[in-house]
């Protein structure tokens, strides 16, 4: 890979994690959530360094560029990541849904009183 | 089931019946359905459940002498009868009679869906058996039969109008609703099959209903009919791939 590449990458992974890291000390991200964007962050980073492990990984599964094995890699990341962003929102609308209905019946309960 | 004075006489126990009826910025209509179920079954709980409504549905339909139960966020159609069934859960209500706020529902047929919840757990009102005289467009016409149909494949039973939302649910069919899930949206085929599912009776008897007096349909436009038929299908084989839950804490038996 081209030298300048690289130290592009290296630059943006090392800003990616460091950006992650003021957002769990801000409380704006938990640190259980902000794990799989550090590994995201580390991957680059050891990818931009060490780019035989990817060349080889390429010739294994017998694509002809290692870079669209990186970008096939990062699209299916971030697609599994949304879907699982998807379930966490559909358990946080099931949870704040039973959450409204208790305090539905028991502001009823409370008016009795 | 113990209730006071049940055994005298031989007679059938008394029992307790709430009439459920979800509404969102329907005080329009709300104040005539209620007081009309009111004259009709003075001895019926008449409880509305307010969908956090933008209008006066809650006080209007208060006035008219229902109780009113106030979502303080929207929480859909299903939502809504959802908290009907966790109120009749845990004040121990025999059986819910669900109906539209919108005046579609007539409260005639209110006595028919009880009556029949004697040889059936869930009894659902029928806009498709017998005189019919209701109109709908042509792609929901289509659509509601064709789920009728799997569903009544499936349950092995005779369905002609699933997405119905006029229904008596005894306490055994509405505990697996209290307790477990319910779709938010709109309830279909998909309730009915988990019912029968769980070895519970699902019954049908003829309804008349009316035209909308004020508001708009749930399922309107091209966008909610594509919702829905993509949903529905969807709904029903997640239902069937379900395990049903064995009856906890019901008054089963």
């Amino acid at each position: 890979m081209i030298l300048q590449v690289r130290i592009m990458s290296l630059v943006i992974s090392v800003f990616f994690v460091v950006y992650v890291i003021w957002l769990v000390r801000n409380r704006k991200l938990r640190e259980t959530d902000s794990f799989l964007w550090i590994l995201a962050g580390l991957a680059i980073f050891v990818i931009a360094i060490w780019v035989k492990p990817l060349v080889l990984f390429t010739r294994l599964i017998g694509a002809t560029y290692p870079v669209s094995v990186l970008f096939f890699g990062a699209l299916m990341f971030l697609i599994f990541t949304s879907l699982w962003m998807t379930t966490r929102i559909s358990e946080l609308s099931e949870q704040v849904k039973d959450l409204a209905q208790t305090i539905t019946l028991l502001s009823e309960e409370r008016s009795r009183e | 089931m113990r209730r006071k004075g049940s055994t005298q006489e031989g007679r059938m126990p008394e029992r307790k019946v709430a009439v459920v009826i979800p509404a969102r910025n329907e005080e329009a209509s709300v104040a005539s359905v209620v007081s009309k179920v009111r004259t009709l079954h003075p001895d019926f709980d008449v409880i509305v459940i307010d969908d956090a409504s933008q209008d006066g549905t809650a006080e209007v339909a208060g006035r008219a002498g229902a109780k009113i139960l106030r979502a303080p966020i929207r929480l859909g159609y299903g939502g809504a009868v959802q908290t009907g069934f966790k109120y009749a859960y845990a004040r121990e209500y025999d059986l819910v009679v669900l109906l539209d706020a919108d005046g579609q529902h007539d409260p005639d047929y209110i006595q028919p869906l009880v009556e029949a919840s004697d040889r059936y757990d869930l009894v659902v009102g029928s806009r498709f058996r017998g005189k019919a005289s209701y109109k709908i467009s042509f792609v929901r016409l289509v659509g509601m039969k064709l789920f009728s149909r799997i569903a009544s494949a499936i349950t092995g039973l005779e369905l002609t109008d699933t997405s119905s939302g006029f229904q008596a649910v005894t306490r055994k069919a509405f505990t697996i609703f209290a307790l477990g899930s319910y779709p938010v949206d709109f309830p279909d085929a998909d309730t009915l099959v988990w019912v029968a599912r769980h070895g519970l009776r699902v019954g049908e008897i003829p309804v008349v209903m009316h035209p909308r007096v004020a508001g708009k349909s749930m399922i309107s436009g091209i966008g909610s009919s594509l919702k829905y038929a993509v949903k529905m299908p969807l709904a029903i084989l997640v239902t069937i791939l379900r395990i049903p839950t064995t009856q906890k804490g019901g008054d089963a038996g």
